[in-house]
């Protein structure tokens, strides 16, 4: 008995010693991150332009919110057609001179665009912005030019960001660009021309501390106005590259992160691909300019192709011209250009990257088709399309890159088009 | 003589001669000390008297005038020995206040070699007077502190008159061997009279010879070398003598106890106006510590004569401190002097100071204070299942089966802890702070008596038991259970012993006592499940088990009858079915050497001797260890539980007293070690819980409520949120309601519909889906989410592209967002907040509809409809209650009543005996 205690008491010991910790529970797998539940238009102006926010594909209970100065003063529904598109001009519902706009989005959600009108045209998406930094490309604050970056936060908690510019004297170093505090509902205005001036080209990313802002930047020529929204950066661009008479092209590239990055450039031109036809390096959180007559004569497309994450977009400047069209990062065979013809007639410029030739049918914004085009492999090209109120969709029988501009009196505009994700 | 033979033949060349003894008068040597300040005269003749012959007067000092004839002079004691002629057998040592009686040397020489004494002491009386007793030889504790059994002006009515061996004896009148007295090198001249004299005794002991004290030796002493009660010198001289003589092992434990024994001596002495105890122990320790190298030096010389272990030694010491219970025994008295001047009751407390248990116990006080100092200071932390007990009427509403409001409700018991928390809080007039910190400690208390209790009914009771307390309740399975925040299981230890008691031991006399065991045994199983409901068949498994030994007493009956109060706790084990074998475990994970430790002390203690109790105690702690591997968390708490009472039996079965071998000794050596290890769970003061986690850093929960809302709090751990908690996206995740985390809230009921619309709100605004999370979570009444700081990187990105939940930046290291869109738990359809009552609401009376945000449930009143996950009931009456008594609430009560009343059997039985 006595034996057997012993080793009754040494086996559970041994037991207690060997046996394995009851096994750990673990959380549920994280949610798969949906697509963003609203889209944000920073630069709504009331009070010294027009801002019409153009929507295709929008849902029937689409509302928008105007906030400022940590209020949301206006809040309305949109008045949406049964095709889906719409447009709210702001000034009619509210006369705040810096009117940024929430938009709550629906599934699929609504390609928003915003259409600024006075001391020239613009166009510029509307996004949810990004914890990445946003790029801000092709602007100037050289004498007689204006730059103001808009950084706006429609959300529950304030935000802060830090600004990194770069011009053609390199990276700027600025103290007043760091710790920008956005409040909540609010939207602060960045005047680069005052705190940078003299930069004939500037460019600027927004890095994000803590919170979330949606950044914009509006560039004023004095003849005309741009409007560009964040880019964020990305490897692959693609940059159909029409050809306006008079208008003189560049390209402008930017780096956001800490490494330099290296980058080659493929032009589609009437000659066909020339691959690798020019080859650079960006310094980190720099930026190149590139005049896109040197590489590519009349229209076509360009790719750039770059070792570490940059920003690419097209700066159109003339006289009374001034413009920048972002680069697409994606192909995709639909698309929505919500704010094509919004200005006036306009050129849907198509460039089909793939090997094989597509067709592409241009649709009303209500979807009734206006014109089917065959696009060859590897080729750029141009479809009018009428002015008109809300824009248009395309729809390809392949992946293409869609970007638009218009040329009207008041000035040139352009954007790139919202792909719609298959599904 | 019967010295043992030494293998050193130096020695044993001087010690081993010592065969005509008895056969013709003993030659002696006189040697007399001066003391200072002190003519010598009368002691020399006094000395010259003598009946028994005397070969040589020697007087020792540094004065060389006025020397008597026929005395010879001096400088040192160890000149004197050394050169002594081999012919003289005793060299008589006697300090230069003493006057000896004419008999004095003719009865140490007599008696010395009757007994074959090596060392013989006389009995000294106070000088000037006739009769009192200074000494008849002394005892010490381990320590070295002497104790001579003898009241202050104790006169000689011839009481202690018989010759004895005793511990030693002093240097004032003594006789020792000639070549002992050589092989030992003599008195140690560093030390004061009475540790000389210690310090002698010990060394003659230890080389095998007696140490006797002969009464009719009769020695009046001046007292002008010091009494010997105290002054650094003597204390210095103690330590040093017993430095000298303790083996290795024995110093081990030795010296740390009395550093610790020093510094209780030294506080409990400043109660009694006495400052000058601390830079005394200070003044002692500094001075072996200058005086170490000459210590090591004579240890060697020990080691060389040493014939006999210290267990020699103990033989002729008292147990516990000397000086602690003179101390205590003081102070007590000084109390009770108060109320009751010499009364028994005064004498019943010399008696129980006089007690080596009372010691351990008062060291496992003082434990207990260490370890739960921070509770006393500033409070119990919240964290796990640690959590505030809340308001009383709600808790009890809730335990005698009100609404169970946990995470979204259920008509599910809560956790039984809820009623005796309750209770507690209305006995402290609603402080449940108070009676969180009171309840804690009076069950860590009541541990302490338990394990005592428990170990004497197993065989291995004493004040080892009372030191085996403090391993339970600090122990390995109560710092895995601490570690956990598991709060009612650490209490529940402290009552099981008692439960498991209740069941073991003698047999009723009568049916009243009979009645009286099995109200005892009822009410403890009751008490026990309610902190641990898998507890309440505990005690019917020990009596199994006990019996299953074949020597203890088992009420196998009384355990039986008894067990249906477990009933209390029994609904709620039902309702966590799933939870049994699964669940969020507690974390078990033990160090291999801590365990190794215990398992070899306890083997070490079975083969030793108690193998049954060892048997039962490590039965106890290693099943409750490896078991707990299988279980969920309800019953891991009990295992665990049962393993830190069996870890206290451990060290009980180890330290146990009496005869010890080789392999007792080792198992006292083991016990001391887990002791020691398991004191670790001292360290933070808090009874072993994790720091505060939700305590006043959630605190803004409370802030601006309007009636009832809800916090939802976010962790990437379980064992980081209060309480029970959900798996959710990549975290866990559980509600509070705006009281901030109560006990009544700890256990999660089981899912209801709500609970799922809750899960997939969660996934909604996780994945960013929704601009409005606020919006969806309004309908469950989350004002708050809180998420730890670990959880920013899940939680962030979700909720920093929001419109509706305001971050909230007060809150240190936690993740704050405030609902701007919030609904409270109860409200009307046009928004007016009812407030709690008990476990159900009131508001102004209304024609609209109150909604509660609760998992639909039609006990709900009145007129109760469904409203999708939740429902809502009529606002007529201005109050919104919950009605429905289930077979569990039934339960529930039968349980609490068969406990009440065996609380009030077993007093009325324990009173015949």
């Amino acid at each position: 008995m006595r034996i057997a205690a012993l080793i009754a008491v040494a086996a559970l010991a041994v037991a207690s010693i060997v046996l394995p910790a009851p096994r750990e529970p673990v959380p549920l797998p994280p949610s798969p991150q949906s697509a963003a539940p609203y889209t944000v238009c920073p630069l709504g102006e009331a009070a010294r332009r027009t801002t019409a926010l153009t929507f295709v594909q929008a849902g029937p209970e689409t509302t928008v919110a105007v906030f400022s100065a940590g209020e949301v003063p206006v809040e309305q529904a949109v008045e949406v057609s049964e095709s889906g598109t719409a447009a709210v001009v702001l000034d009619d519902i509210t006369g705040l001179a810096r009117a940024p706009v929430l938009v709550p989005q629906g599934t699929p959600p609504a390609a928003v665009e915003t259409i600024l009108q006075g001391g020239g045209a613009a166009a510029a998406p509307c996004q949810p912005g990004s914890p990445d930094p946003q790029v801000l490309l092709g602007g100037s604050t050289a004498e007689g030019h204006t730059y103001t970056i808009s950084l706006a936060n429609p959300f529950a908690g304030s935000a802060t960001v830090d600004i990194a510019a770069a011009s053609e004297v390199g990276v700027e170093s600025e103290p007043a660009l760091a710790g920008i505090v956005v409040p909540p509902r609010s939207v602060i205005a960045v005047d680069l021309h005052s705190i940078l001036p003299g930069r004939q080209a500037i460019s600027a990313a927004v890095v994000t501390r803590q919170g979330r802002v949606v950044a914009g930047a509006v560039h004023d020529s004095g003849a005309d106005i741009s409007a560009t929204g964040g880019l964020v950066a990305g490897l692959d661009w693609y940059l159909p590259a029409p050809a306006p008479e008079g208008l003189s092209r560049s390209l402008v590239l930017f780096a956001p992160g800490t490494s330099e990055a290296a980058f080659q450039i493929d032009v589609y031109g009437p000659d066909g691909v020339v691959e690798a036809a020019y080859e650079d390096v960006i310094p980190a959180q720099s930026q190149v300019t590139i005049p896109l007559g040197d590489i590519l004569e009349g229209p076509g497309a360009i790719r750039v192709l770059s070792a570490n994450p940059v920003a690419a977009a097209l700066r159109f400047s003339g006289e009374g011209a001034n413009a920048v069209v972002p680069g697409v990062a994606t192909p995709s065979p639909s698309w929505r250009l919500s704010g094509a013809g919004r200005l006036g007639d306009s050129v849907v410029h198509v460039f089909n990257p793939g090997d094989v030739e597509v067709t592409v049918e241009l649709q009303a914004g209500t979807g009734d088709p206006l014109t089917s085009v065959a696009v060859p492999p590897e080729t750029a090209v141009d479809i009018p399309i009428s002015a008109r109120s809300i824009g248009g969709k395309l729809e390809a029988d392949g992946d293409v890159v869609v970007t638009w501009t218009t040329a009207s009196e008041e000035g040139f505009a352009g954007d790139a088009g919202d792909p719609l994700a298959p599904g | 003589m019967t010295a043992v033979p030494s293998d050193n033949t130096e020695v044993t060349e001087d010690l081993d001669a010592d065969v005509p003894r008895r056969t013709h008068t003993s030659t002696v040597v006189a040697v007399v000390s001066v003391v200072a300040g002190v003519d010598p005269q009368p002691t020399l003749d006094a000395v010259a008297r003598q009946d028994h012959p005397i070969e040589e007067i020697r007087l020792i000092g540094s004065e060389t005038e006025g020397v008597p004839s026929g005395v010879v002079m001096s400088q040192d004691l160890a000149e004197v020995v050394a050169g002594l002629d081999s012919s003289v057998e005793y060299v008589w040592l006697l300090h230069g206040d003493a006057r000896p009686r004419p008999d004095a040397l003719k009865a140490l020489v007599t008696e010395a070699n009757r007994f074959e004494a090596s060392l013989a002491g006389s009995k000294l009386l106070v000088g000037g007077t006739s009769d009192t007793l200074e000494s008849v030889g002394s005892a010490t504790d381990v320590f070295g502190e002497p104790y001579t059994g003898l009241d202050e002006g104790e006169v000689d009515l011839e009481q202690y008159d018989v010759v004895r061996d005793v511990a030693f004896v002093s240097s004032v009148s003594m006789l020792v061997r000639r070549d002992l007295m050589r092989g030992l090198g003599g008195i140690d001249q560093k030390l004061a009279p009475v540790a000389a004299g210690l310090d002698l005794s010990q060394r003659v002991r230890i080389a095998g010879g007696r140490v006797i004290v002969v009464p009719s030796s009769e020695v009046f002493h001046d007292r002008r070398c010091g009494r010997g009660d105290g002054g650094w010198r003597e204390q210095s001289g103690r330590m040093r003598a017993m430095l000298k003589a303790y083996t290795p092992i024995t110093l081990v434990w030795m010296v740390p106890l009395a550093f610790l024994t020093g510094i209780a001596d030294s506080l409990m002495s400043l109660l009694l106006g006495r400052w000058r105890l601390g830079p005394r122990y200070v003044l002692a320790w500094a001075w072996n510590l200058a005086n170490l190298p000459s210590t090591i030096a004579a240890r060697r010389n020990i080691s060389r004569v040493r014939q006999v272990g210290d267990e020699e030694l103990f033989r002729y010491q008292v147990r516990g401190s000397v000086r602690l219970r003179l101390v205590g025994s003081e102070l007590s008295d000084r109390l009770l002097r108060m109320f009751d001047d010499d009364s028994a009751v005064t004498r019943r407390a010399v008696e129980i100071w006089s007690s080596s248990s009372t010691w351990a116990i008062l060291g496992v006080f003082f434990l207990l204070l260490v370890g739960l100092r921070a509770v006393f200071l500033s409070g119990l932390p919240v964290v796990g299942y640690a959590l505030p007990f809340g308001d009383a009427s709600t808790a009890l509403s809730r335990f005698v089966g009100g609404w169970n409001a946990s995470g979204l409700g259920s008509a599910a018991p809560v956790h039984p802890v809820t009623g005796p928390t309750g209770i507690a809080t209305l006995l402290t007039f609603g402080n449940e702070e108070v009676a969180r910190s009171l309840l804690t400690f009076v069950a860590f208390a009541s541990g302490v008596f338990g394990i005592g209790r428990l170990a004497r009914r197993l065989g291995v009771g004493g004040p080892g038991a009372y030191l085996g307390g403090a391993a339970a309740l600090f122990g390995l399975p109560a710092s895995i259970l601490g570690g956990g925040g598991r709060w009612a299981a650490l209490v529940a230890i402290g009552f099981l012993p008692w439960a498991l008691a209740s069941v073991v031991g003698p047999a009723a006399t009568g049916r009243r006592q009979w009645l009286g065991q099995v109200g005892s045994a009822a009410f403890l199983t009751g008490l026990v499940a309610c902190f641990v409901p898998a507890l309440g068949i505990a005690p019917l498994l020990f009596a199994l088990a006990i019996r299953a030994t074949g020597r203890f007493r088992s009420r196998l009956l009384v355990a039986l009858v008894a067990t249906p109060a477990a009933l209390v706790g029994v609904p709620y084990l039902v309702s966590r079915g799933d939870l049994l074998l699964d669940g969020v475990p507690i974390r078990t994970a033990a160090h291999p050497v801590v365990v190794g430790l215990i398992a070899v002390t306890v083997i070490l203690a079975m083969i030793a001797r108690s193998w049954r109790a060892g048997a039962v105690a490590g039965v106890l702690t290693f099943g409750g260890l490896a078991a707990s591997r299988f279980f969920g968390p309800d019953v891991q708490e009990a295992l665990l539980a049962l393993a830190a009472v069996g870890l206290g039996l451990v060290v009980a079965v180890a330290l146990r007293r009496g005869e010890r071998n080789v392999m007792a000794w080792a198992g006292l050596v083991g016990g001391v070690v887990v002791l020691i290890v398991s004191l670790a769970g001292l360290a933070g003061g808090r009874a072993g819980l994790p720091p505060d986690a939700w305590g006043d850093r959630i605190s803004f929960v409370t802030l601006g409520a309007t009636g009832v809302e809800r916090a939802l709090l976010i962790a990437p751990d379980p064992h980081g949120l209060p309480g029970d908690s959900r798996p959710g996206p990549g975290f866990w995740y559980r509600l509070i309601d705006s009281r901030g985390p109560t006990l009544d809230q700890a256990a999660l009921p089981a899912r209801g519909e709500g609970d799922e619309a809750l899960a997939a709100a969660i996934d909604l605004i996780v994945s960013g889906a929704t601009l409005r999370p606020g919006a969806e979570l309004s309908e469950f009444g989350v004002r708050w989410l809180v998420g730890t700081a670990e959880t920013s990187e899940l939680i962030g990105p979700a909720l920093q592209a929001q419109v509706d939940m305001n971050t909230f930046p007060f809150a240190e290291g936690l993740v704050v967002f405030e609902n701007t869109a919030v609904r409270p738990v109860a409200v009307t359809e046009s928004g007016v907040p009812w407030e709690a009552s008990g476990s159900g609401f009131v508001g102004e009376p209304t024609e609209e509809r109150v909604r509660l945000a609760f998992n639909a449930d039609p006990g709900w009143g009145p007129d109760w409809q469904p409203e999708g996950w939740a429902g809502s009931v009529s606002g007529r009456d201005g109050e919104a209650v919950y009605r429905k008594i289930g077979v569990e609430a039934v339960l529930v009560w039968l349980g609490t009543a068969l406990s009440l009343l065996g609380l009030g059997l077993g007093i009325w039985g324990r009173r015949t005996r």
